[in-house]
């Protein structure tokens, strides 16, 4: 079933009464060559690109929950690939690439709009960091702009820089090639594709525990039974800690709350997505007109999904000093993800100690952006056994070694990720 | 017009003017827009979201899906506000919203027309090819008919607030419940306070024609409201929608005070021991086809117009009333207006359609035995059951089970944290049986909370509902009439595999508006349960998240807006800065001095003035943001020894040394100096941008992690001024401002610490220690005194001609002589070894980060180092931001860097540009020549590597 304008006028005319479904409830065999726990963006995409590119479909994708519906459904969409490290960079910018075509790659429209995003600075010495960012990407061959006074202005004319303000915008790192993707599309888009090649997509499935022997995968417990694989995903983002807890492996990443909002809806004003650095606020006005936001972590360990309003407070005060108007709009909706963060702020991607189980996780609150480049290689290192080159610096063992990849030098601490 | 001769809870005597979509019409104070509009006639407002369907007004309350408009009073214009929420007021300015050219002929109904191809989640199917057909062409038309009404983008002059109450006993809901609740807990004498949405107290009651008590409802909440204001104890919240509840009894709400308030909007957050959630009930919408067209009402809004607000909603009305008590209730509402009923839908018939274009103009049906009905009208009244208002419940995870006895989702338990659900909330309906469970809750809470002794109190039952519903014809039903998703929609998700009920959220947008779906959620339970012949309880629900209904965002932030945001912290010094025409900068929350400038120069003028001052005779710089920890106790030594990497322990007292803290990963972390003023005493100063997680980070290692030691923290920071006199002179000028302070070379030498009164008065103590590069005194003076230290510097100065510099000036310096600084070198990901300082990190002693600075990453070759870079001709500058590389830009503008700059200036002292940066294996190509290329800038310039110190590298200025 190929989704289509035409598709759309047919079974209009037919009442909407055929449509298939995206993904069917399949009954759990009792083995797979390859297991994902985890049904988000990340595990989903695993698995239709060892479909797609590896022609690897026995392959059970277990979800506790419903599809997306973690961090998935929770996150606000940002797309990007201003990052100073490489690791980070090519990683990100990887994906980028790939959420270009995603749309068409997949027959279904993830609403991929390279609205721009727009890093604001807030003092000379920031936007000399932002330039070295930029600088960077350039050199690297994406494209990145520094932004100043009028055509700062000209690029996001709502910016209100007038009056007092309590952190001056001095300028701006622009990349226009991010936005915004709609996150919920991403998780069916990639399910619909992966059931379709045969792969089973299995919800509210609690995972219960690993069956190892000899330092080897021999199958995963389940609610609904056990299953027996030599190959297995952990993509579990913020209950990482939990499912690898059952596989005796301690990670070095804690859960913490990270929160987001919505406006109600009106009339479209905001074309960019808009960072602001002092304290963090990034907004962007979706496709039915809200405006989202969110902001830097709660600041503490928890796996409740729900913060603290002081947050909300404090996000809303600082995307006023940009967008003054907004005081004139209505919170509609506010929610918290289990961010998973690491000890380096930067995911954990690879093998692990038990041969056979390999990990994706602490992608914190900036997994999004990379869905498509992570379920790639992740694809990649279970379908052939080879860490790509991508991964190399996401392993685990860079914190026993040291390499690692701290985007932020906040260092050992999570929470300030 | 349709308002009553008679009745209704309104204020005839005067008269409020308003427009709707520029047409002046009046109404009475106690009118909501909404029944002001009906008093006059109006009741198509709207235009739905999708297919532009025409709209009415369909309750009474915040649950309204459709009537949504824009009004606009002196502040300015408020896009979606609901008509039932806005108390009228006087020259109120009401207008549709997505409506072209109007609400009577909108262009957009021609959607209706391919409403079959924009079912549920219709877009996810196309604008796939081409590629970026969507961004491009399909993404700015959606956006731009998306969205509902225009944000006012003008400067918004209203006042907002923030404001904190606490009690034992908070009531949220005036109704039955709550007023009975209220009265109870107030006059055992808790703390009690009562809030209320609407700006009248008395919820369903002021529209009820029930005794309570011996007593009519109104004349029942008139005496239960005075009790309550006669209540010194009970605090009564009206016009005020607590909108979340969060952990350890939080409840946040916004009040929207009256029009003569000072603030246009208040956030009270409340804090209550025990917290009732008396929020009442919601009436649910009858789903059958065209049941969205202007003139279907629900029974309750239609008991309340008329009750309550004197309007009579329609002139011939058909009743659609599941349950026989209400549907008698309202035919009796109906009668008192003088409404006749033409018919009465029962349960198990099947209402199968309505006329009208743009006002109901009649109904049909076929009722059980098979028989057709139609009848005109132009008021349906309709209600399949009642929907507890638990959404607080829910907010801390309270869990809804749906109940076949009430046909409705209960609260699955009698608490939830500190909250119990009281009244409507818990499923009870019927007036009598409210006002008991309002006492019963009250003093459950307060034996709860030691006010009083337990009583034995009976429970009042949720109310039982008819299990026999209306049946639904076939055609277009609506469930959520905010976003346009009907029947099919839900059966589309289901067929698709959007099986749960948070996935046929997601995917048809039900419950997703601003109502959040209030009245529809109960109803596409239902319909999923009969779609798939489920039991409902099967079907769960998805969350209902905080606010319960949309809140000001301008009172959300109250009045911390422009500068007054966080408070800026000034150092002790500001004011004369001021005098002497400072530019300041703001630097994380600090406003600090950035440079002096003189009549008609630039910062660089001035920069290059002070930096001369400097290295030729005498500067002062305001060092007061540097973090400063006096650090006491029998273990002071062991714990900073502890700390820092290099050895801080063999510091006599007097002396002082610079020290380096790693991170626990083996990073570094700050850099300051370690002063000992006695045996078991010291200052440590840290960064300006580091020193609250400096402070952190000590505490952390104080209180937690070695509690054994002796050691007493406090950071006074704010209590001392810091003033660093810089330069060849700074030895006289110390003389000068105290021929008594022992300041030769010898008896205070470099990085020492003296205590002491300069000039015999002023309490200081006085750090040698250097960052420019030049001698340095760093003199601390209590806040209080800056201003004199200052006064006597500058007067004591004159005649070496005293300049006093700012940030750029230090930075300048600084460069010049290779220190580092945070955010550029210590940037968190640097070893004592990359910043040229591997000697520090002590091999004799334990400390922090020892462990794992040992790791074979942090030791290996081929690590970035810091280094200087001069330009190769000794003239151009060097882009700030530039990446280093041994080879030029390729055709596409790549290329492989090595490191990159971490600070670029034009040295005056040198009199040509240098840099700092960071370089792989930097140390080992010294001499060698680079690329440093910024893109950005549009320059690739050749440098040459050097040490990082270029001025002065061996110090000999500082032993004078």
């Amino acid at each position: 079933m190929t989704y289509s304008a035409a598709a759309l006028l047919g079974h209009a005319i037919l009442g909407n009464k055929h449509w298939p479904a995206i993904l069917n409830t399949p009954d759990m065999r009792s083995s797979y060559d390859v297991v994902i726990v985890g049904g988000g963006g990340h595990g989903l995409a695993t698995a239709h690109y060892l479909a797609a590119n590896h022609g690897i479909t026995d392959v059970a994708v277990i979800e506790a929950a419903w599809i997306g519906g973690g961090n998935t459904a929770r996150n606000t969409g940002i797309v990007r690939s201003d990052y100073l490290l490489n690791s980070s960079f090519r990683l990100k910018n990887f994906a980028l690439g790939l959420w270009n075509d995603l749309s068409r790659q997949l027959n279904f429209n993830l609403m991929y709009e390279p609205r721009g995003y727009v890093d604001l600075a807030h003092s000379d010495d920031e936007l000399e960091r932002f330039t070295l960012r930029a600088n960077a990407m350039r050199l690297r061959g994406a494209e990145a702009e520094i932004l100043t006074g009028d055509a700062l202005l000209a690029r996001v004319p709502q910016l209100d820089l007038t009056g007092e303000k309590r952190f001056p915008v001095i300028g701006a790192l622009a990349q226009e090639a991010g936005g915004v993707v709609r996150h919920d599309a991403v998780a069916w888009g990639f399910a619909r594709s992966a059931a379709s090649a045969g792969i089973h997509i299995i919800q509210n499935c609690p995972v219960t525990g690993f069956e190892i022997t000899g330092g080897r995968l021999s199958a995963v417990r389940t609610a609904l039974g056990r299953v027996a694989c030599t190959r297995a995903l952990i993509t579990v983002a913020g209950a990482s800690t939990a499912l690898a807890e059952m596989a005796g492996l301690d990670l070095p990443l804690n859960s913490i709350n990270v929160q987001a909002l919505v406006t109600e809806p009106v009339n479209p004003v905001l074309d960019a997505v808009v960072n602001y650095n002092a304290g963090l606020c990034y907004a962007s006005q979706t496709s039915k007109g809200e405006f989202v936001l969110g902001g830097a972590t709660d600041g503490y360990t928890s796996y409740a999904r729900r913060g603290n309003f002081g947050k909300i407070e404090d996000v809303l005060a600082r995307a006023l000093q940009i967008f003054p108007f907004l005081s004139r709009l209505r919170l509609m909706r506010h929610w918290a993800g289990t961010a998973d963060i690491t000890f380096d702020g930067n995911a954990i991607v690879g093998r692990t100690e038990v041969e056979g189980l390999m990990i994706n996780a602490g992608w914190g609150y900036s997994g999004f952006k990379a869905t498509p480049a992570a379920g790639w290689c992740l694809a990649e290192l279970l379908g052939t056994g080879t860490l790509p080159e991508l991964l190399v610096p996401f392993s685990l063992n860079r914190f026993e070694t040291g390499s690692e990849q701290d985007d932020a030098g906040a260092g050992p601490y999570p929470w300030l990720h | 017009m349709t308002r009553l001769g008679r009745g209704g809870l309104i204020d005839r005597s005067s008269v409020l003017g308003f427009t709707f979509d520029d047409r002046p019409l009046t109404g009475h104070p106690g009118d909501t827009v909404a029944s002001a509009l009906l008093a006059n006639g109006r009741c198509l407002v709207a235009r739905s979201s999708k297919y532009h369907r025409p709209r009415g007004i369909l309750s009474a309350g915040l649950e309204e899906p459709s009537a949504l408009v824009t009004v606009t009073d002196a502040t300015g214009s408020t896009p979606n506000l609901k008509v039932t929420e806005v108390p009228l007021r006087d020259g109120l300015k009401v207008n549709s919203q997505s409506a072209w050219t109007g609400l009577d002929r909108d262009a957009g109904t021609l959607l209706q027309l391919v409403s079959r191809a924009l079912g549920a989640g219709f877009y996810y199917k196309t604008f796939i090819w081409p590629r970026n057909s969507w961004h491009r062409i399909a993404a700015p038309v959606i956006r731009r008919a998306a969205g509902r009404g225009r944000v006012d983008l003008s400067f918004d002059p209203s006042n907002y607030d923030k404001r904190r109450r606490h009690c034992d006993v908070l009531i949220v809901g005036g109704g039955a419940a709550g007023l009975s609740a209220a009265v109870t807990a107030g006059r055992a004498g808790a703390t009690t306070i009562l809030i209320e949405q609407d700006h009248v107290l008395g919820g369903a009651l002021l529209s009820s024609r029930d005794n309570i008590d011996g007593l009519p409802a109104p004349d029942w909440v008139e005496e239960a409201e005075t009790m309550l204001y006669a209540l010194s104890n009970v605090t009564v919240m009206p016009r005020t929608l607590a909108f979340g509840h969060y952990d350890h009894g939080l409840v946040y709400a916004v009040e929207t005070p009256h029009s003569d308030s000072v603030a246009s909007a208040i956030l009270w957050k409340i804090r209550a021991r025990r917290i009732l959630l008396a929020a009442g009930a919601i009436e649910r919408p009858v789903v059958f086809p065209g049941n969205d067209r202007p003139g279907v009402m629900l029974a309750g809004a239609v008991r309340s117009y008329i009750r309550r607000f004197a309007v009579a909603p329609g002139k011939r009305a058909a009743v659609a009333v599941a349950d026989p008590a209400e549907r008698a209730d309202t035919a009796a509402a109906l009668n008192e207006a003088a409404i006749p009923v033409v018919a009465e839908i029962l349960p198990g018939d099947r209402p199968s359609g309505t006329r009208g274009r743009l006002h109901l103009q009649g109904v049909r049906w076929r009722d059980a035995t098979g028989r057709h009905h139609r009848t005109s009208c132009d008021l349906l009244c309709v209600s399949a059951g009642w929907t507890p208002t638990a959404h607080l419940f829910t907010h801390l995870g309270g869990r809804l089970e749906f109940s076949a006895e009430t046909q409705s989702l209960l609260p699955s338990a009698e608490t939830c944290g500190p909250l119990r659900p009281i009244g409507g909330a818990r499923g009870v309906l019927i007036a009598a049986d409210c006002v008991d469970d309002g006492k019963r809750g009250a003093h459950l809470a307060m034996a709860e909370l030691g006010i009083h002794k337990s009583l034995k109190h009976g429970r009042s039952a949720p109310t039982p509902a008819t299990k026999r519903g209306f049946e639904s014809g076939r055609g277009s039903t609506f469930i959520d009439l905010q976003n346009d998703v009907t029947g099919a929609d839900v059966a589309l998700a289901q067929r698709e595999g959007y099986r749960d009920v948070e996935l046929i959220k997601r995917y048809t947008t039900l419950g997703m508006g601003t109502d959040q779906g209030k009245t529809s959620w109960t109803n596409c339970i239902l319909e999923i349960a009969s779609m798939t012949s489920r039991d409902p309880t099967e079907i769960g629900h998805a969350t209902q998240r905080p606010p319960y209904s949309p809140v000001s965002i301008g009172a959300l932030v109250g009045t911390e807006t422009g500068s007054r945001m966080i408070p800026i912290r000034r150092t002790p010094f500001h004011r004369i800065f001021e005098s002497l025409g400072c530019v300041f900068q703001t630097s994380g929350d600090w406003l600090y001095p950035r440079y002096f400038p003189q009549p008609g120069e630039d910062m660089a003028g001035a920069v290059e003035r002070e930096c001369a001052a400097v290295r030729s005779s005498l500067g002062c710089v305001d060092m007061s943001t540097l973090g400063k920890i006096d650090v006491q106790g029998r273990d002071a030594s062991q714990f900073l020894s502890r700390l820092y990497c290099n050895d801080v322990e063999t510091i006599k007292p007097g002396r002082l040394r610079y020290a380096l803290m790693l991170r626990e990963d083996g990073y570094v972390f700050d850099d300051g100096i370690v002063a000992r003023l006695d045996e078991n005493h010291y200052l440590v100063t840290a960064t300006t941008a580091n020193t609250s997680s400096v402070w952190r980070h000590m505490l952390k290692y104080a209180q937690v992690v070695w509690p054994d030691l002796d050691v007493a923290l406090t950071q006074v920071t704010d209590h001392w001024s810091s003033l660093s006199i810089a330069g060849p002179n700074a030895r006289n000028l110390l003389q000068a401002l105290d021929p008594d302070f022992c300041c030769s070379r010898d008896e205070f030498p470099l990085a020492a610490v003296r205590e002491g009164r300069l000039g015999g008065e002023l309490p200081a103590r006085v750090f040698s220690a250097s960052y420019s590069g030049e001698l340095s005194y760093e003199i601390n003076t209590p806040s209080g005194f800056a201003e004199t230290l200052f006064d006597r510097a500058v007067e004591a100065g004159a005649q070496w001609e005293i300049c006093p510099y700012g940030l750029e000036t230090l930075d300048v310096l600084r460069v010049e002589k290779g220190h580092i600084a945070p955010g550029t070198e210590i940037d968190g990901r640097r070893t004592p070894g990359d910043l040229g300082m591997a000697a520090m990190a002590s091999t004799e002693k334990d400390f922090l980060g020892r462990t794992l600075l040992q790791r074979s990453a942090l030791q290996a070759g081929g690590r970035e180092q810091l280094v200087g870079l001069v330009p190769q001709d000794r003239k151009t500058p060097i882009p700030g931001g530039a990446h280093l590389s041994d080879q030029p830009v390729d055709r596409n503008g790549c290329a492989k860097t090595l490191g990159h700059l971490t600070a670029t200036i034009k040295s005056p002292s040198l009199g040509h540009p240098i840099a700092l940066a960071f370089l792989k294996d930097g140390i080992a190509r010294s001499g060698d020549l680079l690329w440093a290329h910024s893109p950005v800038a549009g320059k690739s310039v050749r440098v040459q590597v050097t040490r990082n110190c270029a001025y002065d590298p061996k110090g000999t200025r500082l032993h004078v």
